[in-house]
C-alpha cells in the first residue's frame, strides 16, 4: 500500500514552502489561506530544486529534494517575520450564508473526491506521459534527461514545464513507487488549498457574506469542472490554482505604489512551471496588470511591473537553460509552423469551442458569472488581470486549433474543457468583484501593526 | 464588528442559490446511473474513463510479475493503435525497463523491436520467426523471452 505515504508528501508540500506563510502579505490571513501561499512557495521550491539537483548531478532522495526549499523557506520566513504586516479582521460571515456556503463547498469536494478516488475523472495524459515521466524520474532519482531526449518519447511532449512530473516523483520516493491509482484523487488538493486563500483575498474588496458566496461558488464551479473534463492526474487543477490565485491577487491589490506584489509573482512563477498555457496565462494577466495601472495612472508601474515579470522568466529560463544543458529541444513547439494557420476552420473552431464550454453544469457555470458581470455594468479597467487572462487563453486556443490539418472538432473536445478552466475562475472573480466591490470597507485594512504578529 | 448590509447579503444569497444550482447537475449525473455500477471498485486508473485503455492497463499490471526489472522489452497488439497506447502505458508502468518500441505511432520497425529481451504479446501471437518461448498466459495474452541463439 503505497497511497499514505505519497498523501503525507503531498501534505508536506506547505512546509517546504512554510516562509511564505510569515510574508506580511498573507501573515495576517487564516491559517488555511496562509498554507496556500506556503503550498506556492513549497511546489516553485521544490521543482526548482529538481531542476537543479540533477543539473548538478545529485542523486534525488526526500532529503535531497527536501534540504534546499527547507532551508531557504526557514531563512525567507525569519526574514518575513521581521517586517510589519497590516492587520486583518477574521473572516465572520453571517451565520446562515456560513452554514450554507460551507453545505455547499463541502458537498462540491465530496463529489469531486468521489469522482476521483473511483477513477471517474482520470486523464489519459496522466498514463501517457504526465504519471510516466515521475515514475521514470523516481526511479532514475532525477529528471531522466535520456528519457526525454529519445526519439521514441516525442509523444511525451518532453518540452512541457517540469513542475507536475517533479512533484508526482517526490511523492513516488514517498511511497516506494507511484500509486496510480491514488494520484488522480491529489488533483483535489490544488481546489481545496486554493478556496481559502481565495476567500481572504476577495475579502479584501468586499464584505464578508460576499467574498464567502462567491468562493463558494468559485468552489463550486471548479470541483465540477475538473471533474467532467477528466483532469485526474495531470497538470490542470495545478495550474488552475497558480492562475486563480496570481488573478485574484492582482484583482484586489491595493493602488498605493507600496503594496507588495510577493503574492502574484510566486504564483505566475509557479504557472510558467507547471504548464505551456501557464506562460501564456502569465504574459496575458501581467499585460492586463500593467494595462490597468496604467489606466488607472498608478505609480510606479515598471517599478511595480518587474517582480511580476522578472519571477516567471527567471524560472522559465531555468527551465531552458535545463534543456540546453542536457541537449535537450530548448522552448516550445507550435502544432507545426507558427504561422500554418488554417482560416478555414475558425467557424468549427468557434461552433466546438463554446459547444465545449459547458464546464458541466449547462452553461450555467459561465452564464452566471457573466450576468452578474454584464448587471453589475463596472468600470472595466479594475477587472483587466481577469479580462486579459480570458481574452489571451481564448486567443491562444484559436491560434493553436487554427494549425490542425483536418478538422480541430475531436481536438477541441477533449482540449477546450481542461483548457477553459482558468478563464472560467477568472470570469466567476471578476464577476464577484463586480457585483461586490463596487463599496470598498474602509477598515479593512488598517494601518501596520507596529510590532510583528505571531504566526 | 461590521454591520450586515442588507443588499450584499441578499446578493450573496443569490451566489449561494447558483453554487447549490451547480452542485445539483454532478448529483443528478450520479444518480442517473444504476447503483451497482456506483459502487463498482475500479482495478485500473481508467475503469470508469476508457474502457479499451483500462484493458490494456490491466495487461501490463498482469506482465508485471513475469518482466525482470532492467529488462528490455517489446509489445505487440493486433493493430498500431493499440500498440502505441501500450507501449507508451508501459514506459511508466514498468520504470526500471527498457521499452522499445515495434512500432511507434504507424511506423512499423520489427528490427528494433527483435532486440528485446521480453515479448508482451496482447490478443495476437508473436511472429513465429522471432524464436520465443512462452514465461507466462496472462489475460489478454503473454509474456514470451527470447530464446538466446545456440
Amino acid at each position: 500500500m503505497s497511497w499514505p505515504g505519497y498523501l503525507a508528501a503531498m501534505l508536506a508540500l506547505p512546509l517546504l514552502g512554510a516562509g511564505a506563510a510569515f510574508h506580511p502579505s498573507v501573515r495576517s490571513e487564516s491559517l488555511l489561506a496562509r498554507a496556500a501561499a506556503a503550498l506556492a512557495l513549497g511546489t516553485v521550491a521544490l521543482t526548482l530544486t529538481g531542476l537543479l539537483l540533477t543539473w548538478a548531478s545529485v542523486r534525488w532522495s526526500l532529503a535531497s529534494l527536501a534540504a534546499p526549499p527547507l532551508g531557504a523557506s526557514l531563512l525567507l520566513g525569519l526574514a518575513w517575520s521581521r517586517r510589519a504586516a497590516p492587520a486583518r479582521r477574521h473572516n465572520r460571515p453571517s451565520r446562515g450564508i456560513a452554514i450554507a456556503a460551507a453545505a455547499i463547498a463541502a458537498t462540491s469536494l465530496v463529489g469531486l473526491f468521489w469522482t476521483l478516488i473511483t477513477e471517474g475523472a482520470t486523464s489519459v495524459d496522466y498514463l501517457f506521459f504526465w504519471g510516466v515521466k515521475a515514475a521514470r524520474f523516481a526511479a532514475v532519482r532525477g529528471i531522466d534527461t535520456e528519457l526525454l531526449g529519445w526519439k521514441y518519447f516525442g509523444h511525451a511532449v518532453p518540452e512541457y514545464p517540469p513542475s507536475v512530473p517533479i512533484l508526482q516523483a517526490w511523492g513516488a520516493l514517498a511511497a516506494g513507487r507511484l500509486p496510480w491509482r491514488f494520484v488522480p484523487a491529489c488533483s483535489l488538493l490544488w481546489i481545496a488549498a486554493a478556496a481559502p486563500l481565495v476567500l481572504a483575498l476577495l475579502r479584501r474588496r468586499m464584505r464578508d457574506d460576499a467574498a464567502t458566496a462567491v468562493a463558494c461558488f468559485w468552489v463550486a464551479a471548479t470541483s465540477i469542472t475538473i471533474a467532467q473534463s477528466y483532469s485526474g492526474g495531470n497538470a490542470e487543477a495545478q495550474l488552475l490554482f497558480f492562475e486563480t490565485l496570481a488573478v485574484v491577487s492582482l484583482l484586489v491589490e491595493d493602488a498605493e505604489a507600496g503594496a507588495s506584489r510577493f503574492l502574484p509573482a510566486l504564483m505566475l512563477s509557479g504557472a510558467v512551471l507547471t504548464k505551456v498555457e501557464g506562460s501564456v496565462a502569465a504574459l496575458a494577466i501581467v499585460s492586463g496588470a500593467v494595462l490597468r495601472d496604467g489606466l488607472e495612472r498608478r505609480g510606479g508601474i515598471p517599478r511595480r511591473a518587474l517582480p511580476l515579470v522578472l519571477a516567471p522568466v527567471a524560472c522559465l529560463l531555468a527551465w531552458f537553460a535545463f534543456q540546453r544543458h542536457f541537449g535537450l529541444a530548448v522552448g516550445y513547439r507550435s502544432h507545426g509552423p507558427l504561422m500554418g494557420l488554417h482560416p478555414g476552420f475558425l467557424p468549427t473552431i468557434l461552433r466546438e469551442g463554446l459547444r465545449n464550454l459547458d464546464a458541466g453544469t449547462l452553461w450555467l457555470s459561465w452564464a452566471i458569472p457573466i450576468a452578474f458581470l454584464l448587471a453589475a455594468r463596472p468600470d472595466p479597467r479594475r477587472l483587466l488581470p481577469a479580462l486579459a487572462l480570458i481574452a489571451g487563453l481564448s486567443g491562444l486556443l484559436v491560434f493553436d486549433y487554427m494549425h490542425d490539418e483536418s478538422d480541430p472538432g475531436q481536438r477541441i473536445g477533449w482540449t477546450t474543457p481542461r483548457a477553459s478552466q482558468s478563464a472560467l475562475s477568472a470570469c466567476i472573480l471578476a464577476a464577484g468583484l463586480a457585483w461586490f466591490g463596487q463599496r470598498r470597507r474602509p477598515e479593512e485594512i488598517s494601518a501596520p501593526s507596529a510590532s510583528p504578529q505571531p504566526p | 464588528m461590521i454591520p450586515p448590509d442588507d443588499e450584499s447579503t441578499r446578493s450573496a444569497r443569490l451566489w449561494l442559490i447558483a453554487a447549490f444550482a451547480l452542485c445539483c447537475f454532478p448529483i443528478v449525473a450520479r444518480t442517473a446511473h444504476p447503483l451497482d455500477e456506483q459502487l463498482f471498485l475500479p482495478i485500473t486508473p481508467l475503469d470508469r474513463t476508457d474502457g479499451n485503455r483500462a484493458e490494456q492497463w490491466a495487461f501490463l499490471e498482469a506482465c508485471r510479475a513475469h518482466l525482470p526489472a532492467n529488462a528490455a522489452f517489446t509489445i505487440l497488439a493486433s493493430d498500431p493503435d493499440t500498440a502505441m497506447s501500450l507501449f507508451m502505458m508501459s514506459i511508466g508502468a514498468y520504470p526500471s525497463s527498457l521499452p522499445l518500441p515495434t512500432t511507434y505511432y504507424r511506423m512499423r520497425m520489427p528490427e528494433i523491436g527483435r532486440q528485446a529481451d521480453f515479448v508482451l504479446a496482447y490478443r495476437r501471437l508473436p511472429p513465429a520467426d522471432w524464436n520465443l518461448r512462452l514465461v507466462a498466459s496472462v489475460k489478454d495474452g503473454a509474456i514470451y523471452a527470447r530464446v538466446p541463439a545456440p
